[in-house]
């Protein structure tokens, strides 16, 4: 595989395997044996699921992961090349199990069974420097999951800026000391969600979240509202982008749909109001499916929710 | 097909996700933390397959996986541990059996409503295979719809060519009448039923005639597991106990399907009847030292060591 390939997005994170159990009673421990209708895996982790909804967008994507050399691992990684993209910067891990969740998903609304990654999870300790000459982008599935690769991000991220690649970064809730205060300066589009946002400020109104953000130097805070939509502010436009009213089934993955959606919009040249309008639409197609990567399928279908006849400008 | 085998397997591929501690109220947060998620792979044929490599045994599986990439991933797994997948189906969607455990230990099932019918069908058979096989091992008559149906036929055309029949048991709980049983009996060269189930088939509670009632429905050899008594073995030639090698067992899940798997490698050398049930028992028994069905068990020369230090070993290894 030519480590030369130009890419638009590198998204670099990890790669799960969920397990999603449908309607499962919310009685479980009172009985013996629950008789499911339905139970499938697919695939998760939020950078594998932004990688692959920016490759069904149409972008170049890479991804930069690790994954055991088990059957999960295995599956797992030749789904993400039949879905387009590329893997050649997926490492394989002997010994090292491939992550599981399982979820529940009851009314709509997921319930994660999740067996946190090790301390000392990320493989590779370094980042490729590589990737920065060959991307538009790169975005970090969940800073504050690994902390070896916190700690690297603030180098890497002003590297990336010098060569004129957008940085992006989402974030897990953990609770602890604020590591990414010495990776904000170079981050120029963060997207975490309220609870992630709130715990990280110390904010709960979004305006005041992002207000705290852009001054410790994030380039633009992008925060997730669920259902409420999404509040930006760039530090010359700040503004609200409502959510679309749709009916929602599976809301695993939505983040990082709109994720994926937001970058495809900016490799693309959008400004940020068009950029939150396209990524509010493609995570609206994926809560109206069970799974995080059966929704949106390609670009047309969202521009055709939009009325819009291409990414031009 | 070109390669041969000793062996053919088949019958049940299953997997299980422990995951603990699960909390009550799972349904009030968005997500929980676990201690432990842990994949075991199971299944009558998956665990006799997987110790029969283990012994050196050339084997083929014959089981249903899921057409998706969890079963795939399953087989991939098999082929990993030595077993050739070379009569696998793949069929329906992969069943996960989830299992909750809670802090205090106690197990909730999340299982698949619709119960698949499993390695069976008519044209899961392959008869070309058998050709190329000197044996074949059923995992468990009365787990598989399919199987319970359609086994008899592919025995007989088995036995017709000169291929040793063997299969294991469980219980019948009304899935199949005794006249179909006894078409399976018929062309099976050797039985090996649990004591409870062969006084299901046979109404008989002494273990020598059991053995003997069985003997009369088809069987060169019936051997009669004990647990941890061992068992009891009749051919045409007698009958006689054998006990259980001295081990303090520390999880005995898969115990049957070991000592199976040891009876079935104990064919393919060819020794007696007796040293057949003899090793069957130290696999068995070594089986139940470690945690897991298929981990207790290294190697051939792990076995014999053991049946040497137990005064047990008279076969010319």
């Amino acid at each position: 595989m030519t480590m030369n390939q130009p890419y638009d997005i590198v998204c670099i994170g990890c790669m799960v395997e969920d397990l999603l159990l449908s309607d499962v009673p919310k009685d479980f421990y009172l009985r013996d044996t629950i008789f499911l209708q339905k139970m499938e895996s697919n695939i998760g982790g939020d950078a594998a699921n932004q990688a692959v909804i920016s490759a069904h967008l149409g972008n170049r994507t890479a991804l930069v992961s690790e994954r055991g050399a088990d059957g999960s691992g295995q599956w797992l990684h030749e789904f993400l090349t039949r879905e387009g993209v590329d893997t050649s910067m997926i490492e394989v891990v002997p010994g090292r199990r491939t992550p599981t969740s399982v979820l529940a998903i009851t009314d709509g609304d997921r319930h994660a069974m999740i067996l946190p990654l090790s301390e000392t999870g990320y493989g590779r300790p370094e980042l490729d420097y590589g990737i920065l000459d060959r991307t538009k982008a790169v975005s970090i599935g969940s800073m504050k999951m690994y902390p070896r690769l916190d700690e690297q991000l603030p180098a890497f991220f002003r590297a990336a800026r010098e060569k004129g690649v957008i940085t992006a970064g989402d974030v897990m809730q953990k609770k602890g000391p604020d590591t990414l205060r010495e990776v904000y300066p170079y981050l120029d589009y963060f997207f975490p969600n309220e609870t992630e946002g709130e715990e990280v400020t110390g904010e709960s109104d979004p305006e005041k979240m992002a207000e705290k953000l852009l001054s410790w130097g994030v380039g633009c805070a992008v925060i997730k509202l669920g259902g409420k939509g999404c509040y930006v502010n760039d530090g010359r436009e700040a503004f609200y982008v409502p959510a679309r009213r749709v009916e929602a089934v599976d809301t695993t993955g939505a983040g990082d749909n709109f994720v994926a959606g937001f970058l495809t919009a900016l490799v693309h040249g959008l400004n940020h109001r068009r950029a939150a309008e396209f990524a509010t639409v493609v995570s609206s197609i994926c809560v109206q499916h069970i799974g995080t990567t059966t929704g949106v399928k390609n670009l047309r279908q969202v521009l055709d929710v939009l009325g819009w006849e291409s990414l031009a400008e | 097909m070109s390669k041969d085998y000793d062996v053919l397997c088949v019958g049940g591929l299953v997997q299980d996700l422990l995951v603990q501690p699960i909390p009550r109220d799972l349904f009030d947060k968005d997500a929980v933390h676990v201690n432990s998620m842990k994949f075991n792979v199971g299944g009558d044929a998956a665990n006799e397959s997987t110790v029969m490599a283990k012994l050196g045994v050339k084997v083929i599986l014959g089981t249903e996986a899921g057409d998706d990439e969890t079963g795939r991933g399953l087989i991939r797994y098999m082929e990993s541990q030595g077993v050739d997948c070379g009569n696998v189906v793949y069929r329906g969607a992969q069943r996960t059996n989830i299992v909750m455990v809670e802090e205090d230990g106690q197990r909730h099932f999340v299982v698949l409503a619709h119960k698949s019918r499993g390695f069976g069908e008519k044209e899961d058979f392959d008869y070309e295979l058998l050709d190329h096989i000197r044996f074949i091992s059923v995992g468990s008559i009365h787990i598989a719809k399919a199987l319970d149906e359609n086994l008899a036929e592919y025995f007989k055309a088995a036995q017709a060519k000169g291929v040793v029949t063997v299969a294991d048991m469980v219980s019948n709980k009304g899935r199949q009448t005794l006249e179909d049983f006894k078409e399976i009996a018929k062309y099976t060269d050797y039985l090996i039923p649990s004591e409870l189930e062969a006084q299901e088939l046979t109404g008989e509670t002494d273990p020598e005639k059991m053995a003997d009632m069985l003997l009369t429905w088809g069987p060169k050899g019936v051997i009669i597991k004990l647990g941890a008594e061992g068992s009891f073995i009749k051919n045409a030639e007698g009958g006689c106990f054998v006990k259980a090698f001295p081990v303090k067992a520390i999880d005995t899940t898969g115990a049957g399907d070991n000592f199976a798997a040891g009876f079935v490698t104990a064919l393919t050398h060819g020794w007696s009847f007796r040293q057949y049930a003899e090793f069957a028992s130290a696999v068995g028994s070594l089986s139940t030292q470690t945690i897991g069905s298929t981990t207790g068990v290294e190697n051939f020369e792990q076995v014999i060591a053991f049946m040497k230090k137990c005064g047990r070993c008279d076969m010319d290894v």
